[in-house]
């Protein structure tokens, strides 16, 4: 199959990497346009061209490449008129599967922007102008800026989630979001509306970098059973890993200190936090206390999600008449080039 | 008046004359200018007979009778000058019918014609046969002396070659009758130019060659340059035998063009070792143009 590679090289179609490509995968469009290959014996078995009458033809030496000349002028003809049956046949390759290595994560940032984010945190009381908010944007930003392979998305919720920039690999547009969020929090924390419709983003792309759910809040919010049930369906379907930043509020409650019997309510993150822990995704939390933490969260979370990803697409069909065209078109060319140099007038003078 | 004039100047043909002379003496009674075996005359001396042999008082040789022993009358015998028949066997064939720097159809008839006129002109008559894949019966003229044969002949081989053009394409000619010719012409040995282009089989040339044994025969080969000469020295060109042989791709190049005149010159030689083994004279290669002072030269010196 080395040669079909090369011939899509060659016509322009990006490498398909390592495909198992066979011809069994070939397959027709319209399968009537075939009888037209028979119109390829046409130029294989015509005879009467414009000859020029001369006396005899015994007296004539034997030139074996005017022979071959003659052969390749008649096999380009042919296979000029199969190559243009081909393609009005419409051929192509059938479905097959492509391994691909995927390098970028898929990132969707999931950012809490509840009033509470305006406060400060928990052990600088000192430093009152940094606000959760703006320190979760700081180094959201430097992060944005320095992951140049991901493609990013970011949603941000309080009340009901909103959409800030679709995945794709436009920066610029999560920059933006991410100054716009200046304007400073209001509301509650959604937290499972936020992450839905942050998943809701990965139906229907291809796979081809590791997904992950960056949800940034300083809160949590109790989940009913049924939307747990529910996130953790779409968790699994979507094959995305969840890190939580949890930027801690002063005297806020810890992710990993059990409360006290009959205040479980009091402080949701906690039980947010064995939810996400007992969902069987890739699921980490960093509890961040200062920016520094946050920063050193982000590290991490730059780290783990780099590794390649292999996997398996499903490649759709491939339109190969554009190639047999164009191979019809080069064999049309040679008969061109034969037919300038053909002899017009025989004597010269 | 004028335009008739011009008409008659234009349109009549005047065949150029050549002349020629046998290596051998003719056998006829038909005055001539040529040799005999034939006793009669007073140009060719022959021998001394006794008078009594050839009782002519005008022939005594007064010498002769002294050299006898002893003396008798001696009577000088001479040869007659005599006229033999000329022949033109003309090939018919499809090839004959190329045209390149000139038609060679017409070029045939012009030299058939001008053969008639210096036969007649010097006293001998002229004969036609035609053939292409039958000996042309419509075509054939025995040896006759009649004034306006040239012309005679020119018109009908022109109207000939016109109509059948028009009705060509179904059957390509060959010459094969060549050989059958012979049998038309008379027992006595007579001159013989065989007008041809020869691209005939080696084999169907040597069968007419030696049928055509008993006589004197000038081949005479019609080659045009643009066959072999005047040739474009580069591009493809699809040639067509126009007897019918197929047809052939030709990727003209320096070296193939130079191949096809190595070829041409090869059949050259070939035609006159063919026409030296069957006794012939050299034959006459005439491109293009027919002249009759370089055939007239031919032959007179190449007897």
């Amino acid at each position: 199959m080395n040669f079909i590679n090369d011939i899509l090289q060659f016509a322009g179609v990006e490498n398909l990497g390592v495909e198992n490509l066979g011809v069994e995968n070939l397959g027709l469009e319209t399968p009537a346009y075939l009888l037209l290959l028979l119109l390829a014996l046409f130029p294989l078995l015509v005879r009467g061209h414009t000859t020029f009458a001369y006396p005899s033809i015994a007296r004539l030496p034997v030139d074996p490449l005017s022979k071959w000349l003659e052969r390749l002028w008649r096999i380009l003809g042919a296979l000029s008129i199969s190559f243009i049956a081909l393609g009005l046949a419409g051929i192509y390759w059938g479905s097959h599967s492509v391994e691909r290595v995927g390098r970028g994560a898929h990132i969707m940032i999931v950012l809490d922007r509840s009033a509470s984010m305006n406060d400060n945190f928990a052990d600088k009381p000192a430093e009152g102008e940094a606000s959760k908010m703006a320190v979760a944007r700081q180094v959201l930003q430097t992060f944005v800026s320095k992951s140049r392979e991901d493609l990013l998305g970011m949603v941000t919720f309080s009340t009901s989630p909103i959409l800030a920039a679709p995945l794709g690999g436009d920066r610029e547009a999560v920059l933006s979001a991410l100054k716009a969020t200046d304007a400073g929090g209001m509301g509650f924390t959604a937290v499972a509306r936020g992450l839905g419709m942050a998943l809701g983003y990965y139906e229907g792309k291809p796979v081809t970098g590791a997904r992950v759910v960056l949800l940034v809040s300083d809160g949590g919010a109790h989940l009913e059973s049924k939307t747990q049930d529910m996130l953790r369906n779409m968790f699994h379907r979507q094959g995305a890993s969840l890190y939580w930043i949890f930027l801690r509020s002063a005297n806020g409650a810890s992710l990993t200190k059990p409360q006290e019997e009959g205040h479980d309510d009091a402080y949701p993150e906690y039980q947010l936090h064995q939810y996400f822990g007992s969902m069987g995704v890739p699921y980490k939390a960093y509890e961040a206390e200062n920016p520094m933490a946050v920063e050193q969260a982000m590290a991490d979370i730059a780290r783990l999600k780099n590794q390649p990803v292999r996997y398996q697409e499903a490649a759709p069909r491939r339109d190969l008449s554009v190639i047999f065209y164009w191979l019809a078109l080069l064999c049309t060319c040679g008969l061109f080039a034969f037919h300038l140099t053909e002899v017009k007038q025989w004597r010269t003078a | 008046m004028p335009t008739v004039l011009f008409n008659l100047i234009v349109n009549s043909f005047i065949p150029q004359e050549f002349y020629y002379h046998l290596g051998w003496r003719a056998r006829g009674a038909q005055l001539g200018p040529h040799p005999t075996r034939t006793s009669g005359g007073n140009a060719d001396f022959q021998s001394y007979v006794p008078f009594m042999e050839n009782p002519n008082p005008r022939r005594i040789d007064l010498r002769a009778t002294v050299r006898t022993v002893p003396h008798q009358l001696m009577s000088r015998v001479y040869h007659e000058r005599g006229a033999v028949a000329v022949y033109a066997i003309i090939d018919l064939s499809a090839s004959m019918r190329f045209t390149g720097n000139s038609e060679k159809h017409q070029l045939m008839a012009d030299i058939a014609a001008s053969a008639a006129w210096s036969a007649l002109r010097s006293g001998d008559s002229f004969g036609l046969v035609a053939c292409d894949n039958v000996v042309r019966s419509d075509l054939f003229e025995p040896p006759t002396h009649r004034r306006g044969l040239a012309d005679e002949i020119r018109t009908k081989l022109l109207k000939q070659q016109k109509a059948s053009s028009t009705e060509t394409a179904s059957t390509p000619l060959s010459a094969s009758a060549l050989p059958l010719a012979a049998q038309q012409l008379r027992q006595k040995r007579s001159l013989v130019f065989l007008i041809s282009d020869f691209h005939l089989s080696d084999v169907l040339l040597n069968k007419t060659l030696d049928s055509l044994a008993p006589h004197d025969v000038v081949p005479l080969v019609l080659w045009d340059s643009v066959e072999y000469n005047n040739i474009p020295a580069w591009g493809w060109a699809r040639v067509r035998d126009m007897e019918g042989g197929g047809d052939r791709s030709l990727f003209l190049r320096p070296s193939l063009v130079r191949l096809i005149k190595t070829c041409y010159a090869e059949r050259r030689k070939n035609i006159i070792a063919q026409c030296a083994r069957a006794g012939t004279r050299a034959p006459f290669f005439i491109e293009d143009t027919f002249n009759a002072e370089r055939l007239t030269r031919h032959l007179l010196e190449a007897c």
